[in-house]
């Protein structure tokens, strides 16, 4: 296989909250070292409940969010120290699409403004008529009228405002994109048309994707592998298939269980795992293995240390009841 | 004789730009201990038509048309002054109808204790005790599933996780065992999990209370699950209604037909291509008064820029609005 | 075509398939409006601040207009015609020299309105620079810029208007100064407040991440978007800096004569007032109206321009 795009090792983020004067400062563990590859023209779909770290991570990758410990390594070089003329190549390659297209455009910019900035910032076209002409052509690629161009954001509706903010990250010809729950925000029939246009840009530019969400059924439907993450760590990574039709993780299995499915009669016919309790806070999270408070299958061993992400069979797992099937 | 009667109705809200007709002409019927789901995109017109009837209209929305009855009460607010429908109104709200919100934390009053909330419509609409209405509550939060509710109904919504205070907010609306419960995206704001906790506990109760469940969401994947019968809402219309095995086997509309092909199924084991339905939702800023869905149809002919469809017949219990089933429809196809 | 059902007859040729260019699948409803046009469209719903908004034009181009066309200027003294009545020759009388009254406040308008316009934009580009920066990098840089505006704040407002002026002699731009000085920590406040809130936003996550540079950042995207609510804020700074100029000529530290603002012709008419009221009047009147309408400009500039009420 090629070398991969993205690579995050033993990647930790923490963020201080609450303190100040004379009160010590809580530690939330929002990702807590998770490591993963993503290759050229794959989509890594990373899936989990709010309050995950499935979002921050995406957000260290683009430097949103400083990561605490460990290294992201885009095309072999650590972005976490990158400066200078690589930094503003590495600005270029990757992108970011955003939840909720209500809010990542700017409304006092037209629509030809927002497509336009990324080549105003990185200088790609030198004059007007070109960085115009590169406009209609983009509007065009997401589905929109060309003279869409002077409008501005709030006179669309969510689903046009998100290919808007597409375009945007297309105009950098960027090799790895970022979906940071990309349609939990809109209509199910607006959800498919954003679908089907990062598919086609994908098989048409050849772009990397780490799509990140909590609906698993779109998830399955475009990714290629699939991680699942609970409270801050991987559990499970392997194809999106096999990890669908076979779950190993125990969490895996609750979650992909409680996916609401429209189909009455298999709705009605399927056993569902309802998982006890409540998500842990992760300001303190459980010891050992953080599903253990929550797992049917817990066992003593779980609480005393916490399993690695290891390989069983198509797949990687991180849970002690697949310890005897290495193989 | 039906729990909930909804004919023809239609609510408009006034706004800068002109009127805004948000429900346009909805009849509806919810029987006696179903579980009726309305699914519709945003601005279809589904939560204002559950608003409508419960009298929870925004300051510039009013019911223009239609008469609406619960257990054969009259609650048309036509056929009443304000004053004597505000107060109708309220005797009938939390005692026999209930709503559930989609966001618990807007409907909680955070410096009130679960109990403090819990037992006022117990109070508000029985002539019993305090101490009373506080076992009664307990019992009520036991109901819904929440461990040691006798600790528990003392502390504070800020105490209770997202699901735990959906559970309290289910728990407020079976105080008064009411004959109808609207549930506006009750689980739109909980992750997978929970939800399916939620809903689990829905489908629970629906056995043991006889109460009519009306379920407003987006999400067909949770209709399918509980629903017996599947209201399906586009720009202020009810364009198809019919039992769940009818809306997800047999659908005749072609949005009910778009919606289900542009949404995936993980049970499926070939990847299936997404049909998306083209175009954005109508606006129902001055809309036409011809079908709504025109824009948006593969399959749209001339009549139906013209003329509203009428609604036809396919079971007792299924019926759909579209100029594709007339006969004359049918003929123009075969040519 | 908006055919009632019993008007329409059914016939085969309706049955045919609708041409795709007669849907409009992607068509936006609204014609084109930029924010400032919407917001100028709710500014004229209300009469009261279109009625100060029309004062305030009138009474700018009466500052310009009069001074030139009147046959009086504002030092021309007449001493035969002193402390004389409203007549046809001198609208609004005279004072003690036999000077025109209605120039003189014409021309007081004229350095009032400049003062308080000057002053307002002095204070609303330090507040942005100063709360922009202090908002938007954050952390101890923000704690220390905000300390000094607290420091700031505790001193009196007067106390060191009062001291500049005295210290630099009094002129327009000692006065100037004073004003600008005192008012800009508000606004500074306020630009912060916003900045803090929009920074989080996902478009100026999304500049970040396409690469866009701090300050474009900053300018772009951050106080582009506040400026609805700092626009409200220098039209109420606006009446407190003519105020404060007022304040300071009735103490008999503003402007030296013969040069006049609102402020020294009251104080001046001051003196003579039992005798001859509406000479006190005129540039009370003149000051009173000035700030009633840009308060009611303030006022319906916050309706309109507030992004909730949309």
């Amino acid at each position: 296989m090629a070398n991969p795009i993205l690579e995050l090792e033993n990647l930790k983020v923490y963020f201080n909250v609450g303190g100040g004067f004379l009160k010590k400062k809580d530690v939330v563990k929002a990702v807590d070292g998770i490591s993963l590859k993503i290759y050229p023209g794959e989509t890594f779909g990373l899936v989990g409940e709010s309050g995950c770290g499935k979002s921050t991570t995406g957000r260290a990758i683009v430097k949103i969010n400083q990561p605490t410990e460990g290294k992201i390594l885009v095309n072999g070089e650590d972005i976490t120290i990158i400066k200078g003329a690589n930094l503003k190549k590495f600005k270029q390659d990757v992108q970011m699409i955003f939840q909720d297209p209500y809010a990542s455009l700017n409304p006092r910019m037209t629509v030809g403004e927002i497509i336009k900035e990324p080549m105003d910032i990185h200088g790609i076209y030198k004059t007007n008529e070109e960085k115009e002409k590169r406009v209609r052509e983009l509007l065009e690629l997401v589905g929109l009228k060309p003279d869409h161009i002077r409008r501005y954001p709030h006179e669309f509706s969510g689903g046009q405002r998100q290919r808007i903010g597409i375009a945007r990250t297309l105009a950098l010809n960027p090799k790895f994109i970022v979906c940071d729950e990309p349609i939990s925000a809109l209509d199910v029939s607006i959800q498919a048309q954003v679908i089907n246009l990062l598919e086609k840009i994908q098989a048409e530019m050849g772009i990397s994707y780490l799509f990140i969400a909590h609906d698993l059924s779109m998830v399955k439907h475009i990714s290629d592998r699939i991680g699942v993450m609970y409270l801050g760590n991987l559990v499970e990574v392997g194809d999106s298939d096999e990890l669908y039709n076979n779950p190993l993780h125990p969490y895996t299995k609750a979650l992909l269980s409680s996916v609401p499915i429209p189909d009455p009669r298999v709705a009605k016919s399927r056993e569902r795992i309802v998982l006890q309790g409540e998500l842990p806070s992760p300001i303190n999270p459980p010891s050992g293995c953080v599903f253990r408070t929550r797992c049917p299958k817990a066992m003593e061993k779980c609480s005393q240390c916490k399993p690695e992400l290891k390989k069983v069979k198509d797949r990687m797992v991180a849970c002690f009841l697949y310890d005897g099937d290495k193989e | 004789m039906a729990m909930l009667d909804i004919k023809h109705l239609s609510t408009v809200f006034s706004t800068e730009n002109g009127t805004v007709q948000a429900v346009r002409d909805v009849t509806l019927q919810v029987e006696k201990g179903e579980i009726l789901g309305i699914v519709g995109e945003s601005g279809s017109g589904k939560s204002q038509t559950m608003y409508s009837v419960m009298g929870l209209l925004a300051s510039n929305g009013r019911v223009a048309e239609g008469d609406i009855s619960i257990d054969g009460r009259d609650i048309s607010p036509k056929n009443y002054s304000k004053k004597e429908y505000d107060k109708i109104m309220s005797d009938i709200r939390g005692n026999e109808m209930a709503m559930i919100f989609q966001d618990p934390m807007t409907f909680l009053n955070p410096v009130l204790t679960i109990e403090d909330q819990l037992i006022e419509p117990i109070l508000n609409h029985n002539d019993i005790s305090k101490k009373e209405a506080s076992e009664r509550a307990i019992e009520l939060m036991r109901k819904v599933g929440i461990p040691s509710p006798e600790q528990r109904i003392k502390q504070y919504p800020f105490q209770f996780s997202g699901g735990m205070r959906q559970r309290i907010i289910i728990a407020m609306a079976l105080a008064c065992n009411p004959k109808v419960i609207i549930a506006d995206e009750p689980t739109t704001a909980l992750d997978v999990t929970i939800q399916a906790q939620v809903l689990d506990l829905i489908a629970n109760l629906k056995d043991e209370i006889d109460s009519s469940i009306i379920m407003i969401t987006h999400d067909l994947g949770v209709v399918a699950s509980i629903c017996d019968r599947i209201a399906i809402m586009y720009g202020g219309k009810i364009v198809e209604i019919g039992t769940a095995d009818e809306i997800f086997y047999e659908p005749k509309h072609p949005y009910t037909k778009g919606l289900l092909s542009c949404i995936s199924n993980p049970e499926e084991k070939e990847k299936k291509e997404l049909h998306p339905i083209p175009g954005s939702p109508p606006d129902l800023l001055n809309i036409g008064n011809w079908c709504p869905f025109v824009d948006r149809c593969e399959n749209a002919m001339k009549v139906c820029k013209m003329s509203m469809p009428d609604e036809q017949e396919f079971s007792k219990t299924h019926y759909c609005s579209c100029w594709l089933t007339h006969p004359l429809a049918k003929e123009g196809a075969d040519e | 075509m908006d055919l009632k059902k019993d008007e329409l007859k059914l016939t085969p040729d309706l049955f045919e398939k609708l041409d795709e260019n007669e849907k409009n699948a992607e068509k936006i409803a609204y014609e084109s409006k930029t924010y400032f046009q919407d917001a100028w469209v709710r500014f004229k719903q209300n009469k009261l601040a279109l009625a100060g908004l029309c004062f305030i034009i009138f009474m700018v181009a009466c500052c310009i207009i009069i001074p030139i066309i009147s046959p009086y200027t504002y030092d021309g003294q007449d001493m035969t015609n002193s402390n004389a009545g409203m007549s046809m020759a001198h609208l609004m009388g005279t004072d003690k020299f036999g000077r025109d009254i209605l120039v003189r406040i014409m021309c007081g308008g004229r350095i009032s309105l400049s003062v308080g316009a000057i002053a307002a934009l002095i204070a609303l580009v330090i507040g942005i620079i100063y709360g922009g920066i202090s908002g938007y990098v954050g952390g101890k840089v923000d704690m220390v810029m905000m300390r000094f505006v607290d420091m700031m704040y505790s001193i009196p407002d007067m106390l060191y208007i009062i001291m500049i002026v005295v210290v630099l002699e009094p002129s327009m731009f000692s006065i100037l100064l004073g004003i600008s000085i005192s008012s800009w920590m508000g606004m500074a406040r306020q630009v912060r407040a916003q900045v803090m809130t929009l920074k989080e936003q996902e478009f100026s996550l999304a500049a970040f991440v396409l690469g866009a540079s701090k300050s474009r950042i900053l300018f772009k995207h951050l106080i582009i978007n506040s400026m609805g609510p700092i626009i409200v804020s220098v039209t109420m700074l606006v009446p407190s800096a003519i105020f404060n100029e007022a304040f300071l000529g009735f103490l008999g530290i503003g402007l030296s004569a013969p040069q006049a603002s609102w402020g020294t012709l009251a104080n001046d008419a001051r003196q003579i007032m039992m005798a001859y009221p509406m000479q006190v009047v005129w540039p009370v009147l003149a000051i009173c109206l000035t700030m009633l309408a840009l308060n009611f400009i303030g006022d319906g500039l916050g309706d309109a321009l507030d992004p909730k009420k949309k």
